[in-house]
């Protein structure tokens, strides 16, 4: 199933990889042989280089990796488990520095998370791109309309969002009355239909399409990371 | 009566507040399922051969059960609808999607008889092999509380036999000490094919 068909092993159920999965999206995408020969060493050598990085990860994420469980997809696809796991283990920000090592059960925790500078960060040097980021982990992008922002930058670039996931997924009835931007996803299309807006978004190795008023898009998006050739 | 004694009794009203919040869950966990096993197992079965013909899941956005969001899923694209019931355009869609509006939408009334607030279904992996179970979530009034927040009954429906503990907690079939998690709970048993837990999320 890895093989045939490759975006299976993207997803993030029940972890905090998404950040992660995102980004490495856009590499299965832009050179597929070439990621998955990444993946393939790793798992096999323990070490691997992408970008500007050299990864070498801990003993301990390697004797996890392929174990993680009861996270999708991701139970049968070790060597993904390896890469995600790696990418956590190597790359730190500050949401990070609570929990610094890995143990066991950390993939769905501070250790994994990403915030939004550490996100830019594993951009740069994974890719040879120019990034630019607007927003920030409390504070949203200063754009009045979203919308026409997104769009013009669609035509030109790659585009990454940071949401506010509770929003958009609603897992429950509480009315959240701090916002917080928890999850990435890669902005593929954005259109108006009469009043809403559809975004396609890649998100977990899944396309998925939402209807969405722009008042509500403008207010679940902390994030935008624009990518250009150099 | 001491200066402390009015205190000393809010202190322990408030004790056995938090207690009895505590206990009402799991009053309800063991008798829940039983109480409402027909329609219950009516809606899985429902969910499951509408699912079939067309894959699909179901969330009630708010807590007056009046406005859903419809997950149409393909095998290349997920589409995510809001509707208001209230209006015809839920139907309109389903129509569109080539799904049996009369089934879904019967579908939807029984969810909002009992409160149902998600139903889906989810892949798993056992041995390699790929296997589903139906979730279905629950918001019941019992559950909620200013101390314990929002609180759902989470029913999860396998089509085999599983393996619990003496806990009654559900475990790995081939790990038999390790408990199993799914969507990151522990869930107990009810009977070997279904078992439920009380979730803080409704997926």
């Amino acid at each position: 199933m890895f093989l045939n068909n490759p975006l299976y092993s993207i997803d993030n159920k029940n972890t905090n990889f998404c950040g992660y999965t995102a980004i490495s999206y856009v590499a299965l995408k832009m050179d597929p042989v070439g990621y998955m020969k990444t993946l393939v060493e790793l798992y096999n050598t323990g070490q691997t280089k992408m970008g500007s990085s050299e990864f070498k990860p801990s003993p301990r994420v390697r004797e996890f990796a392929g174990k993680l469980r009861y996270k999708g997809i991701l139970d049968i696809n070790p060597a993904t488990q390896m890469w995600f796991l790696t990418l956590a283990d190597h790359y730190k920000g500050y949401l990070n520095l609570f929990n610094l090592n890995f143990h066991e059960h950390d993939e769905n925790k501070l250790w994994a998370a990403t915030n939004f500078a550490k996100f830019n960060r594993m951009l740069r040097k994974l890719f040879d791109w120019k990034v630019h980021a607007m927003g920030a982990d409390l504070v949203r992008p200063p754009i009045s309309d979203v919308y026409s922002y997104l769009e013009e930058r669609l035509k030109t670039g790659i585009v990454f969002l940071y949401l506010n996931n509770r929003l958009l997924y609603k897992k429950n009835h509480v009315i959240a009355r701090v916002g917080i931007p928890t999850h990435y996803v890669l902005l593929t299309e954005i259109s108006r239909q009469g009043n809403m807006i559809s975004i396609i978004y890649m998100d977990g190795g899944r396309k998925t399409h939402q209807q969405i008023s722009p008042e509500f898009l403008k207010k679940i998006i902390f994030g935008i990371t624009y990518c250009t050739n150099k | 009566m001491t200066r402390q004694s009015p205190y000393i009794i809010l202190a322990v009203m408030v004790c056995m507040l938090i207690v009895s919040s505590c206990s009402t869950g799991r009053a309800l966990s063991t008798n829940y399922y039983l109480e409402n096993e027909t329609m219950i197992n009516s809606i899985r079965d429902k969910f499951s051969t509408s699912y079939a013909k067309n894959p699909f899941s179901i969330e009630f956005k708010d807590k007056t059960f009046r406005y859903i969001s419809y997950e149409i899923l393909s095998d290349t694209l997920k589409h995510i609808y809001n509707f208001d019931l209230e209006n015809t355009d839920f139907a309109d869609t389903l129509d569109k999607y080539n799904y049996n509006s009369k089934e879904i939408i019967g579908l939807v009334a029984d969810m909002r008889l009992i409160k149902c607030t998600w139903i889906s279904k989810l892949s798993y992996f056992e041995d390699r092999t790929p296997k589903s179970l139906v979730f279905i979530s629950v918001r019941h009034n019992k559950l909620q509380s200013f101390f314990n927040g929002e609180k759902y009954y989470a029913l999860v429906f396998f089509n085999e036999k599983q393996t619990f503990d003496e806990r009654g907690r559900l475990t790995d079939k081939f790990e038999k000490k390790r408990t199993r998690e799914i969507n990151g709970e522990v869930f107990r048993k009810i009977t070997d094919k279904i078992c439920f837990a009380i979730t803080g999320n409704f997926r």
